[in-house]
């Protein structure tokens, strides 16, 4: 007798991404410009891990204090962001509801550049400084998406009212960038179209709390959440507190995409891309589809910010170029299906 | 089981339900009918804990509906909504597994304690081979079963069902009624139940509550409340009224307006069979 469909689902599924995340984290830690063979790479990371004094030093600076927390950050973004994919799609009922197309991700990107560049509230929140003020402009974004949108998403609603939501914090975006210094205004730029670079051990420790406590929300929610797919009536008539319920997963989804807004700006179409291949894999239980999808989404990131630095050596693309070159097409893929089923 | 007093309830200042009171004993179905309008899924808005009433109050279990928390009142009471199961890719068994949320503690892995109801339920509502199916494959008939077995893993004393049978053709519609019926009688299930078809409602329901504009109009065993007077003072149309070949109970067809040969007099038409 079968005990749980979800447990068989979820054990060999996260098995096998851990594997697969680990692996992807040492080829992206390896490759790169600077010739380091895998071994040099290694015997750095074994160094720092064993407390022993490095034996290069320039190896040493290159994989610890560059590559590394670049790598990091990268699978904690992608795991953010699809986490909060996966959350929106089951609330809003919709498969194409995602941050960065609910305009979830602009208001957190206008928050953290208002942070980042106005240094408000500094003495305040301290290093989390950025991530708080994201939180709070992300979630006023999704304020105005729910209002314009409703409860149960219809795709073009769903679409629109992210429209509309995007183009008014897109536009104070571009305000905030217009009253910025020449040289700011380009770091800005770069930082809007999404990219993990040049970030260091204490962005991955910004995020790391928000990710960690938004996911473990998250997935101890997970069953309410499956009953929430059948309809907020029927969640209700099933015993759950579905206005309570409802607040608390969209806040802590909203925190995910804050957080990693906050640390590498809007990245595209992960939170949509990864949610629907791992429902192929893993069914829709949101127990086992959750884990699963956080596992991939921080695969697809490492992976596409290893292509974004290697496709065009020795220039970096940025991250969100790579990731809305592979969600565009996915998504007006999607999009089509959902309209001829009149999702 | 289910007792509700003096209900009230308006909605931007248009009442909808204008002192209702009802009551489901254990063992019973009770039928609720009444034009578009008349406030039936507004009762059953009320009676399932959704809303709460401007007036009155609810009783489930001898306690104020208000007093039970979610899941001890879906412990207790179940809800098949009108809309049914919308289309999800669950799968039948994952999907009656839902019904059994009220039982289980609130951890994510909760619930391996479960598949005897689960089990049963599949079993009593025919869907055992159909198990492993996707709920978005399935056809309205065919999921409305899988939402009558969800509510039985559920294991309620009281069902509240919302039109279940509209969009059913004749065969589903029977075998929903029917399932419910045998459940109700085997369990000693309260089951309140608001149907459009009057016909239906005579044939399966022990009392009927003829609503019209929020308030109770009439109430008793269907021969009582069906009757040609009645219909005409709550639907303003005269339909003819028979009796079922089989079972005996009033049945009442449609009098076109072109062949009704008391149209325009006034004088209802009955057969007594």
């Amino acid at each position: 007798m079968k005990q749980a469909d979800w447990l068989i689902r979820l054990i060999p599924w996260t098995g096998s991404l851990t594997l697969l995340l680990m692996l992807a984290m040492g080829a992206a830690v390896s490759w790169g410009s600077a010739d380091l063979g895998w071994i040099d790479v290694w015997r750095v990371v074994a160094s720092r891990l064993t407390g022993s004094p490095p034996a290069d030093p320039a190896a040493d600076a290159i994989v610890w204090h560059i590559r590394l927390p670049r790598v990091i950050l990268a699978a904690m973004v992608g795991a953010a962001l699809a986490g909060a994919g996966v959350v929106f799609q089951g609330l809003l009922r919709n498969p194409l509801a995602d941050p960065y197309i609910l305009g979830v991700s602009s208001g957190a990107a206008l928050g953290a550049a208002l942070a980042i560049f106005a240094g408000l509230g500094v003495s305040l929140f301290r290093e989390w400084t950025v991530p708080v003020w994201a939180f709070a402009f992300a979630s006023v974004a999704l304020l105005f998406v729910l209002g314009l949108g409703g409860r149960a998403m219809r795709t073009e609603t769903l679409i629109l009212s992210g429209v509309v939501v995007q183009a008014f914090f897109g536009a104070m975006l571009t305000f905030v960038i217009a009253v910025s210094s020449a040289e700011e205004m380009q770091r800005i730029q770069y930082w809007i179209m999404g990219s993990v670079a040049l970030r260091e051990w204490h962005h991955t420790c910004a995020i790391l709390p928000f990710l960690l406590g938004g996911l473990t929300v998250v997935w101890l929610m997970s069953r309410p959440l499956n009953l929430f797919t059948l309809g907020e009536r029927s969640a209700g008539h099933l015993g759950i507190a579905v206005r309570r319920t409802r607040t608390v997963l969209l806040l802590a989804a909203t925190l995910m995409t804050s957080a990693a807004v906050a640390v590498s700006g809007t990245i595209g179409f992960v939170g949509l891309v990864i949610p629907h291949m791992m429902r192929r894999l893993a069914g829709p239980d949101h127990r086992a589809l959750i884990p699963v999808s956080v596992l991939a989404g921080a695969i697809f990131l490492v992976a596409s910010d290893t292509l974004a630095r290697m496709v065009m050596e020795p220039r970096e693309l940025p991250i969100g170029v790579v990731t809305a070159l592979v969600g565009a097409p996915f998504f007006a893929w999607q999009l089509k299906r959902s309209i001829r089923f009149g999702g | 089981m289910l007792k509700a007093r003096n209900l009230w309830k308006a909605y931007r200042s248009r009442h909808v339900l204008r002192g209702l009171g009802v009551s489901v004993a254990p063992g019973e179905m009770v039928g609720v009918i009444g034009p578009n309008g008349s406030g039936k899924t507004t009762l059953i808005r009320l009676l399932s804990g959704e809303e709460r009433p401007d007036r009155g109050t609810v009783f489930l279990d001898g306690e104020p509906i208000s007093k039970w928390s979610g899941r001890e009142r879906a412990a207790r009471l179940a809800v098949l909504p009108q809309e049914g199961l919308p289309s999800v890719p669950f799968t039948v068994e994952e999907v009656v597994s839902m019904g059994r949320h009220p039982h289980q503690s609130f951890w994510p892995w909760a619930g391996s304690t479960d598949r005897e109801s689960v089990e049963r339920a599949l079993s009593r509502s025919g869907l055992a081979r159909d198990r492993t199916r996707r709920v978005d494959r399935l056809s309205g008939g065919e999921r409305q079963r899988v939402a009558i077995a969800k509510a039985m893993a559920q294991e309620p004393k009281v069902l509240l069902l919302d039109e279940p049978t509209t969009y059913l053709d004749i065969a589903h519609q029977q075998t929903i009624l029917d399932r419910i019926q045998q459940w109700q009688r085997e369990e000693g299930l309260a089951v309140l139940v608001v149907l459009h078809d009057l016909n239906l409602a005579s044939q399966y329901c022990d009392r009927l509550l003829l609503m019209k504009e929020g308030a109770r109009w009439a109430e008793g065993p269907p021969e009582k409340v069906l009757t040609p007077s009645r219909l005409r003072e709550v639907y303003g149309v005269e339909p003819v009224l028979t009796r079922h070949p089989v079972t005996g109970v009033p049945q009442v067809l449609p009098a076109p307006g072109n062949q009704n040969p008391s149209r325009g007099a006034g004088a209802p038409v009955s057969v007594e069979l």
